[in-house]
């Protein structure tokens, strides 16, 4: 199979064996757990006992978790400070900023031809054909035998959905 | 049990209230000059294509449960969305008829909120770039019954997205059932700008909206089957908007706009006017308090990694689009009032609203051009809005031009005007061919035969026989003085029924019209 390289840099000089490849990949630079461990310490908020029932709720999580299992011991809010960390670490790394974030913080392809009339008709009459392996063909896959619990052929979620946790 | 009862009693005592606020609210409502209403619509739209927006799957109406969906549709992991050509297409038609400024690009972003009915976790919807933006519907005295000669009703923008599940509550053990059928099914969600001042305008824009997208054919429904949900962004005198969500009929958006109208004027009255926004649901007596700022939701909006944006060809795509839109309500409604229709605002009002009996009226009027019959205008108007949709709501149908196909309707009023049967035999035989089917096989003058409601051809002396009968009459005695001392002249259309009766119905109304005036005026 042909690999097309797209890309190109030097950032070192060319291996000259495979021992200096592995003497490479023996010394890292840095580490993830060096970008988690230092909680707090870049002098952004942190997170507390009010925002994580807010993103429990957010989550449709229950805020019991935050008493009940936590302990009291602050673990979850321990927890989320150092994703906190990590992500302001992602941050604080310095990158090309494009003009037009919306459509660079898809990873999918942007470069499309515009459509026409005709390609949109095309599309419809030609293209737009359900597919048994996405399981758009009626009939041929039972969604209910992958859920745990069914009732007459509905999904069930238990607690009242969201209402409880209002009430 | 003790709290329980405490509650229904509770429930029962606020119901109670609320109806009476509600009757009240009914009878007395008026907007009053010192407090300004501004009001703006949240129209959702489900649209009729064929299949679902993000996968193939075809779209569900009464299916049974949990039957129409994808891998995509239950969100089961390492599925992807790819967007139905489909419904871009009719997007685009409703944006091109409601003036709306299509974007050359437009990108569709997650709206992320928790949900049973929901699996993905987050909505696909157009937040940062919709697929138009501005747009307008134009509401008139003439063709809208609004007050104002012209009013423009603003739009802000339109975007696509996806319908969620639906679930259904069970209180008894907590538990909640989940139909997938409708998750995924395309949306399209308009939203106006505050430019409503009236009840009148909202009534009209509605129904202009469902009038606009049923001529598309590009909805499933109207707001009574659900395809069409309305939310209500309203404010008195500038204070901060009250969003009332879900709004399931045109009677449910009116009686909430007056509710909520009330209840900001009394707050303002109290010095306590609305200063932070809150969203509230009709629960068909009162608007009700749902979330406030505090417990507002964060939707945390982000663009969605894994559909690619929507690019288009404006100076291809928009004149193409044009040229396929049908004839608008305007359009119709000017083209019934003109030659050679001539029909009244009224009936074609009817007609306009109702797309299938206007395309039923349209091939009658053919039919019977055809047979150059007189009086084309009136007759073929005056059978279908009058005669036809009468008989219909006597006997509580729908209509639907299969119940008598628009040549059967003309066969008879051929007959008619070739005085074959008088107008009430004929209106007869329009009932009973509405209830018995197996009669449409049958030829009008076959008919007519069967039943003997042929038009009888009387000599001067048998209609003057009739006339003497019904004038002889001591029962109608006091019209006959009332007639002869020149009071009430209409009163003769009675005595014109009584000889129609007489005759068992067999003669023309119009020659014993003729006969009893000259006898009147001798």
């Amino acid at each position: 199979m042909l690999a097309k390289r797209n890309y190109s840099a030097k950032v070192i000089s060319k291996f000259q064996s495979v021992v200096e490849i592995k003497d490479f990949l023996s010394k890292p630079e840095w580490k993830v757990s060096s970008l988690l461990d230092q909680v707090n310490n870049t002098g952004t908020k942190s997170i507390d006992q009010s925002q994580l029932i807010k993103l429990l709720q957010l989550s449709g999580l229950s805020t019991k978790i935050s008493r009940d299992d936590d302990g009291g011991n602050g673990e979850l809010i321990k927890s989320l400070n150092n994703q906190i960390n990590f992500i302001n670490h992602l941050h604080s790394i310095k990158i090309f900023e494009s003009k037009n974030y919306n459509i660079d913080s898809r990873i999918i392809r942007q470069d499309l031809p515009a459509l026409k009339y005709g390609d949109i008709i095309e599309q419809i009459n030609n293209c737009a054909k359900p597919d048994l392996l996405k399981g758009e063909i009626p009939k041929n896959w039972d969604p209910m035998k992958l859920a745990s619990e069914n009732e007459d052929g509905y999904y069930i979620v238990k607690e009242g959905l969201i209402k409880d946790e209002k009430n | 049990m003790f709290l329980k009862k405490v509650k229904g009693q509770l429930i029962i005592r606020q119901f109670s209230q609320a109806i009476a606020f509600s009757n009240k609210n009914q009878e007395t409502f008026k907007f009053l000059k010192d407090y300004k209403l501004k009001c703006g619509l949240e129209i959702h739209t489900q649209l009729d294509t064929s299949k679902k927006l993000f996968s193939l799957s075809p779209t569900s109406f009464n299916e049974r449960q949990n039957t129409r969906v994808s891998y995509f549709d239950v969100s089961l992991p390492g599925t992807q969305p790819r967007l139905n050509p489909e419904a871009l297409l009719y997007t685009l038609k409703a944006a091109v008829v409601l003036n709306s400024k299509i974007n050359p690009i437009s990108t569709f972003d997650r709206k992320h909120y928790f949900y049973g009915d929901q699996p993905l976790g987050y909505q696909i919807t157009q937040h940062y770039n919709p697929i138009s933006k501005g747009g307008y519907i134009t509401l008139t005295k003439e063709f809208d019954e609004i007050n104002e000669v012209q009013k423009i009703i603003n739009i802000e923008q339109i975007q696509i997205e996806q319908d969620t599940g639906k679930s259904m509550y069970k209180n008894q053990d907590g538990n909640s059932q989940i139909d997938l059928n409708r998750s995924n099914m395309p949306l399209i969600e308009l939203v106006t700008k505050p430019d409503f001042e009236d009840l009148k305008q909202v009534k009209a824009f509605i129904k202009k909206f469902q009038l606009l997208f049923k001529i598309l054919k590009i909805c499933t429904g109207d707001l009574e089957t659900g395809a069409i949900r309305v939310d209500v962004n309203l404010s008195v005198n500038n204070g901060e908007r009250i969003e009332i969500k879900n709004l399931s009929s045109t009677s449910a958006i009116l009686n909430a706009i007056k509710y909520e109208y009330n209840r900001q004027v009394e707050l303002i009255k109290q010095g306590n006017p609305i200063i932070s926004k809150e969203t509230r649901g009709w629960d068909g007596f009162q608007t009700v308090k749902l979330r406030n700022k505090e417990t507002a939701v964060d939707y945390r909006y982000m663009p969605d990694p894994e559909l690619p944006p929507i690019v288009l060809d404006l100076a291809d795509l928009i004149p193409n689009i044009s040229s396929n839109i049908p004839e608008l309500p305007e359009e119709q409604l000017l083209k019934l009032s003109s030659k050679p229709h001539n029909c009244k605002l009224r009936d074609s009002r009817i007609l306009v609203q109702n797309q299938p009996l206007l395309n039923y009226y349209l091939t009658l009027f053919e039919l019977l051009k055809e047979q150059n019959i007189k009086n084309l205008d009136k007759l073929s108007v005056n059978w279908c809005c009058h005669e036809l949709l009468g008989a219909l709501t006597k006997l509580d149908l729908e209509f639907d031009h299969n119940l008598l196909p628009a040549t059967k309707l003309a066969e008879l009023i051929i007959q008619v005007s070739h005085k074959a049967i008088t107008n009430n035999n004929a209106k007869l035989l329009l009932l009973h061919l509405l209830n018995n089917k197996e009669d449409l096989n049958k030829s009008i003058p076959e008919l007519i035969e069967e039943y003997e409601l042929g038009m009888d051809k009387l000599s001067e002396q048998e209609i003057v026989e009739f006339i003497d009968e019904v004038l002889k009459d001591p029962k109608n005695s006091k019209i006959v003085e009332t007639i002869q001392r020149g009071e009430k002249p209409k009163s003769i259309n009675y005595l014109i029924g009584q000889c129609m009766r007489l005759s068992s119905g067999k003669v023309d109304s119009k020659v014993f019209e003729h006969h009893l005036t000259k006898r009147f005026k001798t």
